[in-house]
């Protein structure tokens, strides 16, 4: 039996939590702070786990039992972790409202906000909270960080942060509140100047978020910046971890028509696989054709199509890795992407606190490669890279309005998402393939989660690019294709019908808002809708396109 | 050659910094291959292949040279000890090139960092822009570069930066010019800019 401690509540508020609560057994004759019940039971040996509460919680009937199986779920990881609660901030976003705020209670004023995942916590709120005392005796944990008593929660966040506990927000935790707490991210929080020389010490951030909003650090010339380590994002998705690691193969499509450009992405591949631990990575080059002697398909599984066949063939390469891969992941790339092996320890840490059926959106961004001598292919004396479009997680729900906010290398597919996918569709689209297995992973994935983060550079050049193709017959031929099995596949109404072109494009109903959003999607470059040549017009306002080259590209559209 | 442990040199780059050191006419002093995708917005001439100054990323150091000038200056430790290697071997009479042909893969650590943390690469450039204005342009130059600082940054992080060059061994040592007083490749532009624009 975990004992829970009523805190912060005089002897009305106990009894008001006593008469809320069936099931009063576990519950502590106790009336004190948060601090005291922290002190009392940290000082005793016996004490490994304790539930604090605030008076206006209502517990389930079940309670302790979910804690049991909270804790159990966590076992291999007993003394990495510090506290489990029902509402907190995740380091990064999650669920279809792409948020980074969890909350696992019902309120009086809302609900839930998702469901069925434990999650890692950078700050809980501290009315609900199952706190691990043994693994804070063995970090070395005295006390909470000296705070006042608005600033608990920060101040319990920093205690977590320096012991390097991580903190969970779970399901198991799931209560109902009478009072309705809300998460206030955009207020600036001031803590007391103890508190916030603390974290300025320790931090190279210039704002740090708990539940209780921004707090901005100034900085301290006590220590110098080398010396301060205390990353709330980076200790909880180090720390916890309450799922086991995912394996992913880089799936590479390709027709090997520049040698250069898939020696390029198989070589950052590799680099992307050697930052992360022997076996986690797999390498696949899939293909309908028989590769080149001069492609260096060492250390890569390649897999070629049976038979060749007379049309597209993206889908049905997907299909194939779908069907011949075991990882738990598949990654898609084109064969002139490559992967940014900076962020792959980043991406892995994340996926290891994600069940292994959770969709990941990712950020990626386009690169522009040219030539300044026209007419050249790729000479190394006049070839010119420069970073374009990044493609932020935070649109994806652009996505639904027909617009591929999200590109195919921005997803980690559930290799069971891809084995979903019917023969008819794969058989009947192709071109925008990308666009359809995106609504078709947002419909079936049990969960969304968004690393928004570039992982991916995308090469965007004047010829090569299926996206550049001035005919747009095929796309249109696939959006027609698309569009039936939307319609007459029941799983993908439900999504679809949640948003509207207008709910999405008039978020914030902010005039500026709506002018900046069609802005971004008139400069969307892998968006093929009607709006192509007005894209133009604005990449010469943001300076990205030179008149002349404008004029260039004009003529091209007429011929 | 010196390379840094987050670059992959592309086939046939370290081949190409050779070739243009041992085809170059002038006196060599640093050849610079080119890093991609993010490449250095730098000034350079097509013709000549002259740059101010070469990262040392991926670069063919000519050892005379380097023996010559007593190698890297230490003080430094890392960010903008190779801006001061440039100098100086402009300053000695030595050509910097840029070879584009020599490609390196270099997936930077600047692209990857939150906007509001202070990394430990801003951390020891910033100290370091102050120590190389004052080794190169003396006091007025330290003074230009605090004012510059004070406008762009937060004072209380410019004066961590102000204090940690205060704390570096021997920041008060200036360059000796020799027989030159300017140099055309030599040029602060900014904070911690140097010959940012790139020639066309």
């Amino acid at each position: 039996m975990i004992p829970v401690f009523v805190t912060d509540a005089q002897k009305l508020g106990l009894e008001k939590f006593l008469a809320n609560n069936e099931d009063q057994s576990f519950v502590q004759d106790f009336m004190g702070s948060f601090d005291s019940a922290f002190e009392r039971c940290l000082g005793d040996q016996e004490c490994e786990f304790a539930v604090f509460a605030s008076e206006h919680m209502v517990l389930p009937r079940n309670f302790q039992r979910y804690l049991s199986e909270a804790i159990e779920s966590l076992d291999y990881r007993r003394h990495s972790w510090g506290a489990i609660g029902n509402f907190g901030i995740t380091p990064f976003a999650f669920g279809m409202s792409h948020s980074n705020v969890v909350k696992y209670r019902n309120d009086v004023g809302s609900l839930v906000s998702v469901g069925a995942e434990a999650l890692p916590s950078t700050s809980l709120f501290t009315d609900l909270v199952l706190i691990n005392f043994d693994a804070l005796r063995l970090a070395g944990v005295t006390t909470l960080v000296p705070h006042s008593k608005k600033e608990i929660e920060a101040a319990f966040a920093i205690t977590m942060a320096e012991a390097r506990l991580g903190m969970i927000v779970s399901p198991k935790l799931a209560t109902f509140s009478l009072s309705a707490r809300e998460f206030p991210s955009s207020r600036t929080f001031k803590l007391s100047r103890k508190l916030e020389q603390r974290l300025s010490e320790q931090s190279r951030y210039k704002t740090v978020s708990t539940v209780l909003g921004k707090h901005e650090i100034t900085f301290s010339a006590k220590k110098s910046i080398l010396e301060r380590n205390l990353d709330f994002n980076q200790i909880s998705l180090k720390e916890n971890g309450p799922h086991p690691r995912k394996t992913i193969s880089i799936v590479i499509r390709t027709q090997f028509r520049d040698k250069f450009l898939i020696n390029r992405t198989i070589m950052s591949a590799r680099s992307y696989a050697a930052q992360v631990p022997v076996g986690e990575i797999e390498i696949v080059v899939v293909s309908d054709r028989n590769p080149p002697w001069d492609i260096d398909l060492s250390e890569v599984t390649y897999i070629q199509m049976a038979e060749p066949e007379d049309r597209d063939t993206r889908f049905l390469l997907v299909e194939l890795a779908g069907r011949k891969l075991t990882s738990d992941y598949l990654w898609f790339v084109d064969d002139d992407d490559w992967m940014f092996p900076n962020a792959a320890s980043l991406l892995a840490n994340t996926m290891t606190n994600l069940s292994k059926e959770t969709l990941v959106l990712i950020g990626s961004r386009h690169f522009h490669e040219r030539n300044l001598v026209v007419g050249q292919d790729r000479d190394p004396n006049t070839y010119q890279v420069s970073p374009g479009h990044y493609f932020s997680t935070r649109n994806f729900r652009l996505g639904l309005t027909g617009l591929n906010q999200i590109p195919f290398c921005s997803v980690l597919w559930p290799v069971n998402l891809i084995r979903a996918v019917s023969r008819e569709a794969v058989d009947s689209v192709t071109y925008a393939e990308d666009f359809f297995l995106l609504l078709h992973g947002l419909s079936l994935a049990q969960q969304v989660a968004f690393v928004d983060r570039m992982f991916v550079g995308i090469s965007i050049r004047e010829n090569g690019n299926t996206v550049n193709e001035t005919n747009r017959s095929k796309w249109h031929q696939s959006s027609a294709e698309i569009s039936y099995f939307l319609s007459n596949t029941p799983s993908y109404g439900k999504l679809l019908s949640t948003y509207t072109r207008e709910q999405i494009v008039n978020t914030g109903s902010t005039r500026p808002g709506l002018v900046r959003r069609l802005v971004a999607l008139l400069r969307d470059p892998n968006a093929w809708r009607s709006a192509r040549d007005l894209r133009l017009f604005s990449r010469v306002l943001s300076g990205e396109l030179s008149p002349i080259e404008l004029f260039r590209k004009i003529l091209l559209i007429l011929r | 050659m010196i390379i840094n442990p987050d670059c992959i040199a592309m086939p046939g780059s370290i081949d190409s910094l050779v070739q243009t050191f041992e085809n170059s006419k002038g006196r060599i002093g640093i050849v610079e291959g080119r890093q991609w995708p993010f490449e250095h917005p730098k000034e350079f001439k097509i013709d000549t292949k002259h740059t101010p100054w070469a990262s040392g990323a991926f670069a063919l150091i000519s050892s005379n040279f380097y023996k010559e000038v007593d190698g890297m200056d230490e003080n430094y430790f890392l960010y903008t000890e190779d801006v001061d290697l440039s100098w100086r071997a402009w300053l000695q009479g030595y050509e910097v090139l840029y070879e584009r042909t020599a490609e390196v893969v270099h997936f930077t650590g600047g692209a990857f960092y939150d906007e509001d943390q202070v990394e430990v690469e801003k951390f020891y450039s910033l100290r370091n822009f102050l120590y190389i204005s004052h080794k190169f342009f003396g006091a007025a130059g330290l003074t230009t570069a605090k004012r510059q600082m004070h406008l762009t940054l937060p004072k209380q992080f410019v004066n961590e930066i102000f204090r940690a060059f205060r704390e570096m061994p021997n920041r008060s040592q200036t360059f000796k010019f020799g027989h030159l007083k300017r140099h055309r490749q030599v040029k602060i532009t900014g904070v911690n800019l140097y010959h940012e624009l790139r020639a066309k």
